[in-house]
């Protein structure tokens, strides 16, 4: 017998099913479905072992303790304030991070665009995200991937110059 | 949604760790008012919870300590922002999540900059083309799997699967609604699957678009 819900619609609540995410009420419509849909058996299995790889990689990754940030955070706090007092506002600092110019960027998309011209298989790392800039452009200097969370750290009360202003000590190396 | 109550860990995972939000609300207004020491108590009941969620994202822990430094600076600048009938967490770690995906995405500018402007013994390894010669383990295999995913993904992987936040806690955090949450969830840990498996295949797998996704925005 052909199950009652189609598999589409089951598909994506196997997804959320196997990190326990599902009300009872949702999961007893899941096993109802599973047990007669030989094809959405091997769909949660699949599911389920990449879950178990992650779920895995976070019991092998869990970080130490460590010891308390706070005596850098007050240090920090006490110096921005004797700043903000000395000078009325705090000198933004830039740390290797630094700032492209807008030329060089540029000029990478040009050559990302050639890349992908040439080979339609060419992927950047970091997917689409430099497809929807355009070369030359002030568009260009925003190659972060598309936000989701739409404003995010473009609040309005200028968040994005209060985080251009901090200071990140970078000590990554890749 | 349910959750694994017997899980021991969900005690420390809540995103309010003791004290209760009143508390907290009290503590954020004795540190609005010049208490300094007021803050630093939040600093220490939620430090470890947000060096933790950081270091998911950018694996330095060097690094993610100075982030999340900087996510309390940040957030005492903007003390005054803070709704106390609001909880202090989800708050905390939105600023903690802006502030370490700012970062990243600057870095990655940068990395591009210098694969187009040397000659390229910094260039990172095309992370979509796995290395046979190399038996990596599990733990650099994931790690690459989800520096491929989308931003949108990589977050919502990290938030739900390796820091056991609710979906409500994240839809707060991500100040989106419950259901687009779980939406994404579910789309998430899809895009893992389909990358990791390419991977264990050893395809080189193309990386979905990014930017199509517009349409779930409130
Ligand atoms: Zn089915």
């Amino acid at each position: 017998m052909k199950p009652a819900i189609d598999c589409d619609q089951i598909r994506q609540q196997l997804a959320l099913s196997v990190g326990g995410d599902l009300t009872a009420v949702e999961q007893a419509v899941v096993d109802q479905h599973l047990a007669g849909c030989v094809s959405c058996r091997q769909d949660l299995a699949g599911l389920r072992s990449s879950h178990a790889v992650l779920q895995q990689y976070r019991e092998e990754t869990m970080l130490p303790a460590a010891p308390s940030l706070w005596p850098s955070v007050q240090a920090r706090l006490s110096r921005s304030r004797t700043s903000v007092s000395r000078a009325g506002v705090s000198e933004p600092q830039f740390g290797r991070a630094g700032w492209i110019p807008v030329s060089a960027l540029a000029a990478a998309c040009v050559a990302v665009l050639v890349l992908s011209e040439m080979n339609p298989s060419f992927n950047p790392p970091g997917g689409g995200a430099i497809t929807r800039s355009t070369p030359g452009s002030a568009e260009a200097v925003e190659l972060g991937p598309v936000e989701w969370y739409g404003g995010l750290n473009r609040v309005s009360d200028g968040g994005l110059e209060r985080v251009r202003s901090m200071h990140y000590s970078d000590t990554t190396t890749y | 949604m349910s959750v694994r109550m017997s899980d021991p860990e969900l005690q420390y995972k809540d995103a309010s760790p003791p004290g209760g939000s009143g508390s907290e609300a009290r503590l954020m207004e004795v540190a609005r008012q010049g208490d300094s020491e007021a803050f630093g108590e939040l600093v220490r009941r939620y430090e470890g919870r947000l060096l933790s969620v950081i270091r998911r994202f950018v694996t330095d822990v060097e690094t993610a300590r100075d982030l999340a430094q900087d996510t309390f600076l940040k957030a005492y600048e903007r003390i005054d922002q803070f709704d106390p009938s609001r909880r202090f967490g989800p708050w905390l770690f939105r600023i903690g999540v802006n502030v370490t995906l700012d970062f990243l995405r600057r870095r990655k500018r940068r990395v591009w900059f210098t694969l187009f402007s040397q000659t390229g013994e910094d260039r990172p390894m095309d992370p979509s083309t796995p290395d046979p010669r190399v038996a990596r383990d599990l733990e650099q295999e994931v790690r690459a799997v989800l520096d491929q995913l989308p931003e949108k993904h990589r977050t919502i992987l990290v938030l739900r699967d390796l820091e056991n936040f609710s979906s409500s806690e994240i839809a707060a955090i991500l100040q989106r609604k419950e259901a687009t949450v779980r939406w994404r969830v579910a789309e998430a840990r899809r895009e893992f699957q389909r990358v990791w498996e390419s991977r264990q295949a050893g395809e080189a797998c193309p990386i979905h678009e990014e930017g199509s996704d517009d349409e779930t925005s409130d």
